[in-house]
């Protein structure tokens, strides 16, 4: 569903995703994790078509996130981390423009959303204008709109930011019938409980490169640290990758290799090729 | 394997036919909900805010009103002081080609601007680029929105000029009828090239952009200058204001009237369909509706120009401009820092830290100081050419009243910054009010240090421009007490003026909105700049008659009535102690503007 071959994303001088290459399957949850600034939202705005690779190439459903840039998004439903709504319209005429915008028929419009406000509560406020909605209100329905019209591909950026437990528990759910029903979802999270909770895979980044890719028990079993929790292993893994960095000393700290460790092993690029056949 | 970008073909208009929906409909969706939101704006409005909509609704009337009243009568100066058809014709040609030509260059720089922030900066746009909806018709969709958002002065100031100059020379209805179609078709062209321009700009220099409209806003000071400066001084050997200068002044306008130039089109369509005359062989109303013809396909032809570039340089210029975010600041060197510290020594230290934070944002925001140095440039401009309109013969009262409207004029500017720029300045700290209301200050500290940082930038400039009007007028060497007056005057205003800004805007805050300029434009920010017009003419009037009757009582000229001799005799407005009086009471209402409008603030902001 997802193919990211060697992408290279800079700012200037500063590279934020460097050589980037992944593959995730239809009918995967994938976490993507990483302190701050490590290419994440980056990674994210150039699979949804707001930023263009400085090098590399996105596929998503097979086609070309730059060159097919419509039929891409076609297949994608994405949730910000700062959701937009207009203050001024309704939940529901925000939904129906969402649906109209995805040429959606007519006649299933109201069933969609309908759908959308029993599956994220949205009876209380649907028909109230978005100017008055809490930050969770606005996630919600920022959910229903991705949603809608029934995406093979779910990208979320923080996906629990304002959400209170019910409604956090009730997207962990949905995240994982959704993916049940062959779709995939790929959600870039600090919140490590959930990538552990229902993640199949996840994938670590830092300064731009990938410095793990694989589950949760590979992860363990790469850093020898038997029954830890995610939080440990991640906090493990980029601060070895920290030093790393640091001891390369005055270099761009983009081009520094990963450690052989993480390079060579068998959750590296050769696994990660065999990962993205269905 | 390694694919380099630009190898990608560009998103056509194939992709919009071949996949979902159609570039058409999405231009439909967007205006319905484009017009959904105005609809839901304005029964708002009309629900919940009638005294703000029919302020502004009666202040735009009284405009519109006053614009078309002046302009009845210069046109009917020109009318009943030219004989000569022809000079007659070529005088009203020349008007129009100017007034056209230099709204098309104000159009185009207020295009630019407006799509740079509605189109590269807005969260609208960002959301509407993750959806199938093609990025042309985005960029098309928001080049309409700007062109609305840039046209409506276009309408408001052109409408009531060319329906007085209709009815000054009785023009039949067909002229009335073709003003809106030439209108429209005339705005879409400047408001294009400006899209164009921004896209360029955007696209292939989009960290040199701010340097870059800074070179483009200097360059046009530099030109405006330039033909300024020919123009009052290009006819040697002649007084200013004669009808030799007038004629010399018409003729080095001719550069105005170039066939090619859209301002043509619209001045020779809408004054030939004013004049049912014949032309040649063919009917005025046929020269009207060929030159309409013109405008109109070449509005057309820019439209497909913007689409046709919007396919090309949006969605690069758009990734593009997200290298700049994280462009580092280079850490200053610390001397406004500590010149902010020495100037303000008896200030506590919160309140030092908070106008070193105000200073540094104004000069990292161009579009503060750059609007400040063109105004005040422009003004500057105007001040060193005062003298050159000769005043020998004139009366010192006018040559005392010319001083007195540049101190107003000075206001105006002034006022139109505090209310884009200060007055905002509180609704946008309140959404950052987490940082500031835990801190441990006292919170009028906060709407204290933004008076002094508006007083602090203003003051200074503003008194040197007085001094540069009144030395170029030579009041400082015939009357150096009206000198001091105009810098009373000029301390009362800015200290009114910020204390205004930063009172109300404290006052009024809008905390939803994080557009400056959708706070300055909204109640309170029209309510600022009535109230700012209000206090600048209580300001200059007040010190104006006793310096105005004081001159004419050292000059010993008569005065145009008797009753007049009969109030100044009765108040001693002659004397100098009036022209004390009257300065003294400019610093009381100046003081008075100051502390009022800041306790009220302060009021509010400590409840907040």
């Amino acid at each position: 569903m997802i193919q990211i071959e060697t992408v290279t994303r800079t700012y200037g001088q500063k590279v934020a995703v460097d050589r980037l290459t992944l593959h995730v399957p239809p009918g995967e949850v994938f976490a993507f994790l990483g302190p701050n600034g490590a290419g994440k939202t980056t990674t994210i705005k150039m699979m949804v078509g707001l930023l263009k690779p400085s090098k590399g190439l996105i596929r998503i459903d097979g086609c070309d996130v730059v060159g097919q840039s419509l039929e891409a998004k076609q297949v994608v439903g994405y949730v910000p981390d700062e959701p937009y709504l207009y203050d001024k319209l309704t939940g529901r005429e925000f939904l129906r423009f969402v649906a109209q915008m995805y040429d959606m028929a007519s006649k299933s419009v109201d069933a969609a959303i309908e759908k959308q406000v029993e599956q994220f509560e949205l009876h209380e406020f649907i028909d109230r204008l978005a100017e008055s909605y809490s930050h969770g209100m606005r996630q919600r329905i920022t959910f229903a709109s991705a949603l809608l019209h029934h995406p093979k591909l779910l990208i979320v950026d923080e996906p629990m930011v304002g959400l209170d437990p019910r409604s956090a528990r009730r997207v962990k759910e949905i995240f994982s019938t959704y993916a049940r029903q062959g779709n995939t979802v790929f959600m870039s999270t600090h919140t490590l409980a959930i990538a552990e909770e229902i993640a199949g895979r996840i994938g670590v980044i830092d300064h731009g490169r990938i410095l793990f890719l694989g589950s949760v028990a590979e992860l363990r079993r790469r850093l020898s640290l038997g029954g830890s929790s995610l939080e440990d292993l991640f906090l493990a893994l980029t601060e070895e990758n920290s030093i790393t960095l640091n001891s390369a000393g005055p270099q761009s700290p983009s081009v520094v290799p990963i450690p052989p460790t993480q390079q060579n092993s068998d959750s590296s690029a050769d696994e990660i090729r065999a990962d993205s056949q269905p | 394997m390694s694919t380099i970008v630009s190898a990608y073909p560009h998103d056509g208009p194939a992709a919009e036919r071949q996949f979902g929906i159609s570039a058409n409909q999405v231009g439909g969706l967007l205006w319905n909900l484009r017009f959904q939101v105005a609809l839901r704006m304005l029964q708002q409005a009309l629900a919940s805010a009638r005294l703000r909509t029919s302020l502004v609704l009666l202040l735009s009337i009284v405009f519109w009103v006053v614009m078309f009243v002046l302009f009845q009568e210069g046109f009917s100066l020109i009318l009943g002081t030219i004989d000569d058809p022809g000079t007659l014709a070529h005088t009203f040609h020349a008007i129009f080609n100017l007034f056209f030509l230099s709204l098309f260059a104000m159009l185009t720089v207020s295009t630019a601007i407006v799509l740079y922030s509605t189109a590269y900066r807005s969260d609208e746009v960002r959301y509407l680029l993750t959806t199938p909806a093609h990025p042309r018709r985005i960029l098309l969709y928001k080049y309409q929105e700007s062109t609305l958002f840039s046209g409506w002065g276009f309408f408001l100031l052109g409408s009531p000029i060319l329906m007085a100059y209709g009815s000054v020379v009785a023009a039949p209805w067909y002229y009335f009828a073709l003003l809106l179609p030439f209108m429209l078709a005339f705005v879409l062209i400047p408001s294009g090239l400006g899209t164009l321009a921004c896209m360029v700009v955007v696209r292939y220099l989009p960290t040199l952009r701010y340097h870059t409209w800074a070179i483009v806003a200097f360059g046009g000071i530099v030109c405006l200058a330039v033909f300024s400066w020919s123009l009052v001084n290009g006819v040697h050997g002649t007084e200013v204001l004669t009808p030799e200068w007038f004629q010399a002044s018409l003729a080095r306008l001719r550069y105005t009237q170039q066939e090619l130039f859209p301002s043509y089109w619209l001045s020779t369509g809408l004054l030939e369909a004013a004049h049912p005359a014949e032309v040649g062989s063919q009917s005025s109303i046929q020269v009207a509706l060929g030159m309409l013809n013109v405008l109109a396909a070449n509005a057309m032809m820019m439209y497909l120009l913007v689409g046709w570039c919007a396919q090309r340089l949006f969605t690069t210029g758009y990734s593009e401009l997200a290298r700049l975010s994280s462009s580092t600041i280079r850490q200053s060197s610390g001397r406004m820092e500590s010149i902010v510290h020495r100037l303000a020594f008896p200030l506590p230290l919160p309140m030092r830290l908070l106008l070193i934070k105000d200073i540094r944002g104004f000069l990292r925001d161009a579009t503060q100081w750059s609007q400040f140095v063109i105004f005040f440039s422009l003004l500057a401009f105007y001040f060193l050419n005062v003298r050159r309109f000769q005043f020998g013969s004139a009366l010192p009262q006018w040559i005392v009243t010319v001083g007195t409207m540049n101190v107003a004029v000075v206001g105006l500017i002034l006022a139109t910054f505090t209310t884009r720029f200060i007055f905002p300045m509180i609704s946008l700290e309140g959404r950052r009010f987490w940082i500031l209301g835990t801190l441990p200050i006292d919170r009028g500290w906060v709407l204290w240090s933004k008076f002094l940082f508006s007083c602090g930038i203003s003051l200074v400039p503003c008194s040197l421009l007085i001094a540069l009007s009144d030395i170029m007028l030579q009041i400082h060497t015939q009357w150096p007490i009206i000198a001091v007056v105009h810098q009373i005057e000029c301390a009362a205003l800015c200290c009114g003026l910020s204390a205004l800004a930063v009172g109300l805007g404290a006052r009024l805050p809008n905390l939803r909105e994080t557009s400056p300029s959708k706070i300055a434009a909204g109640f309170g920010g029209t309510l600022n700049l009535v109230l700012s017009t209000g206090f600048i003419l209580a300001i200059v009037l007040i010190s104006s008659v006793p310096v105005y009757f004081w001159v004419h009582e050292q000059t010993a000229r008569s005065l145009p009535s008797r009753w007049l001799h009969q109030v100044i005799d009765a108040t001693g407005l002659g004397s100098l102690t009036a022209v004390v009086v009257g300065a003294i009471l400019v610093a009381v209402l100046g003081a008075i503007t100051t502390i009022v409008p800041m306790r009220t603030g302060v009021r509010s902001f400590r409840r907040l």
